[in-house]
């Protein structure tokens, strides 16, 4: 074989090689939310969702997950089989810590394009700031069941 | 150096193997593809209204589905390929049909459970399962039986000189062996009683990316000997399309040591560092070939009445667009299924290819170049680029993956059109799977050998 004819494919191997230690050395990108974590008991994170949904509730039900409009700051949300509790209304341009807890399987919650691991009885903290209009996008990418793919939560933006 | 086959290749023995495996893949693809269009029609606006069962026959009928469709169809197929490529000898055909034996039973083992009506179907990634101990002991079954039948293949991948086509499948089989061995790893590291549904994504994730490396490169296999026939040479140079088909399995043998530098088995770097492997490792082969095969049907002749050419155009056309989606995906929507029903669509189309074309005619089974031949092409081909099209849209949309019924939310004109496109490219591309799986079986089952009594 010609060296002319040996570049290709030694350059396609080189290629592959070279492609091959940046993944495994997990150098080709990552996509995870940058979170704290603590250890809860599901009782005494239950009482906190519970206080900030009786202050600050708006009366509605989406999907029979009640509607909360909290003010910037701490928010506690519930995920279970299927479903992020509860849906947020949330100021533009305003900073949230969005304490999630599983309470049954391991779930996550992929907000935009990066995303946790949610596993029972420890708390991630994620920080959120959010866009001026539209809606944040949090749903479950870790299957969970057969309802996993329905799992989606709602955050919208109100001026 | 082309390999041409003719029927006076393969022995007796191997004949009589090789028409096993081929009825194994094509009988399972029929049983899959009578399912599709019960799917298919479930998820089509005002129709699915009118259909009788509910949404648990649609998890277990999507389930068995996608093991007959994506696994065994493809397993099968590497046993089939097992018997053109490996070196004669005695213990070679008794691996293979002690592999055949275990590959038809392991098949009928985890379809039981299934169609009786026990376990709870999961719909995880790669190889969805119906929660019952005969489901899991048909699976490893049907694998081991393939394992035997991919041994043989291994010296090959040392023995001088390479010939194409058996190089490839030779790399196909240390593939697949790279894919047991994650799933046999990740089984030992999960921790027992860790909950199904996590257990059934995590121990099937690792193996079910390696396993697309072997889809890819059974296309890549479809594509090279379609070429020989076609054009009496392959689409590139022998020196790089050995090099396409190694780098394939380069990567897939390194996968195991993710479960040594990925982290804990179930945490979020393990699962998203396999899913960078379909970013990384799978693209550059196909491209590398998909312009060395194009080049090749540009320059011609083109002849649109020939089944190889006709396979090769449109799997590559198919296997390119679906590929392209994939740079586009949703998190969760229907936008993925539009990007790998295309690309499995196009290795889809090039397996038929290689059935029609390479394996009957090694039966001394021809099936000549008449109307029903190029129209099964043309329907399973088309019908799969409008049921992805249909799903991108959907998916666009925000229309959830793997959901029936109301839970599809189709509360926009745009979704219930869309959905509906899906529906028609349903139907289209499960009429020409119709006309191949009949083709083929026709073929198969009778008992003549045309020139060969």
């Amino acid at each position: 074989m010609s060296n002319h004819n040996r570049f290709a494919p030694v350059a396609l191997l080189l290629a592959t090689l070279i492609m091959l230690v940046g993944w495994l050395s997990d150098r080709t990108g990552g996509d995870q939310l940058a979170a704290e974590s603590y250890a809860a008991d599901p009782a005494v994170f239950m009482t906190r969702f519970d206080s900030m949904v009786a202050a600050h509730a708006t009366g509605r039900n989406l999907d029979n997950t009640p509607v909360v409009r909290p003010p910037p700051g701490d928010v506690h949300m519930r995920v279970k089989r299927w479903e992020f509790s509860p849906a947020l209304e949330l100021e533009p341009g305003k900073t949230y810590r969005l304490h999630l807890l599983s309470e049954d399987v391991v779930h996550s919650a992929a907000i935009g394009e990066a995303e946790v691991l949610l596993e029972p009885g420890m708390v991630k903290v994620v920080t959120l700031v959010v866009p001026g209009n539209g809606r944040v996008r949090i749903q479950c990418a870790e299957y969970c069941g057969l309802g996993h793919t329905k799992m989606i939560g709602s955050i919208e933006v109100i001026q | 150096m082309p390999v041409i086959w003719t029927l006076k290749s393969l022995p007796p023995a191997r004949r009589s193997e090789l028409r096993g495996w081929a009825l194994l893949a094509v009988g399972s693809l029929a049983v899959a593809g009578t399912l599709a269009l019960l799917l298919g029609l479930s998820r089509t606006p005002r129709v699915q209204d009118w259909l009788p069962w509910g949404p648990h026959f649609f998890y277990r009928a999507l389930v068995t589905h996608v093991v007959l469709s994506f696994e065994v169809w493809f397993l099968a197929a590497l046993g089939a390929l097992s018997v053109l490529a490996a070196p004669p000898g005695v213990w070679g055909d008794r691996l293979g049909r002690l592999g055949l034996l275990l590959g038809g039973a392991g098949v009928v083992l985890l379809l039981i459970p299934a169609l009786a009506d026990q376990g709870e179907p999961s719909l995880n990634n790669y190889v969805p399962v119906v929660g019952h101990p005969l489901f899991y002991i048909g699976l490893g079954v049907h694998a081991l039986g393939v394992a035997l039948a991919s041994l043989r293949l291994l010296p090959l991948l040392w023995l001088r000189p390479r010939v194409t086509v058996p190089f490839g499948i030779a790399c196909g089989g240390a593939i697949y062996f790279a894919a047991l061995a994650c799933f046999g790893i990740a089984w030992g590291l999960i921790p027992a009683g860790t909950e199904a549904d996590l257990f059934n994504e995590r121990v099937f994730w690792g193996g079910g990316h390696v396993l697309q490396l072997l889809n890819t490169l059974i296309l890549m296999i479809a594509w090279q000997a379609l070429a020989e026939r076609e054009f009496g040479r392959g689409p590139l140079p022998a020196a790089l399309t050995h090099a396409a088909f190694a780098a394939l399995a380069l990567f897939a043998l390194a996968s195991p040591l993710i479960y040594l530098v990925g982290g804990d088995v179930l945490g979020l770097s393990h699962r998203q560092i396999f899913t960078r492997l379909l970013w990384v490792g799978l693209p550059l082969p196909p491209l590398v070939m998909g312009a060395g095969v194009a080049w090749q049907l540009l320059k011609g002749p083109r002849d649109w009445r020939s089944p190889a050419f006709i396979a090769q155009a449109l799997s590559l056309v198919v296997f390119a667009i679906g590929g392209f989606a994939g740079f586009f995906l949703g998190v969760a929507d229907t936008r993925t299924p539009s990007h790998y029903h295309a690309v499995i669509g196009g290795v889809q189309l090039g397996l038929m290819g290689v059935v029609l074309v390479v394996i009957l005619p090694l039966l001394g089974r021809e099936i000549g170049q008449g109307r029903a031949v190029r129209l099964q092409f043309h329907l399973y081909g088309w019908g799969q680029l409008v049921h992805a099209l249909g799903f991108f849209l959907a998916g666009a949309a925000g229309v959830p993956r793997k959901t029936t019924g109301i839970d599809q939310g189709l509360d926009t004109l745009w979704k219930k059109v869309s959905m509906g496109v899906v529906g028609m490219g349903t139907g289209l591309a499960v009429l020409g799977g119709v006309i191949f799986v009949w083709m083929a079986l026709v073929r198969l089952l009778g008992r003549r050998e045309a020139g060969h009594e």
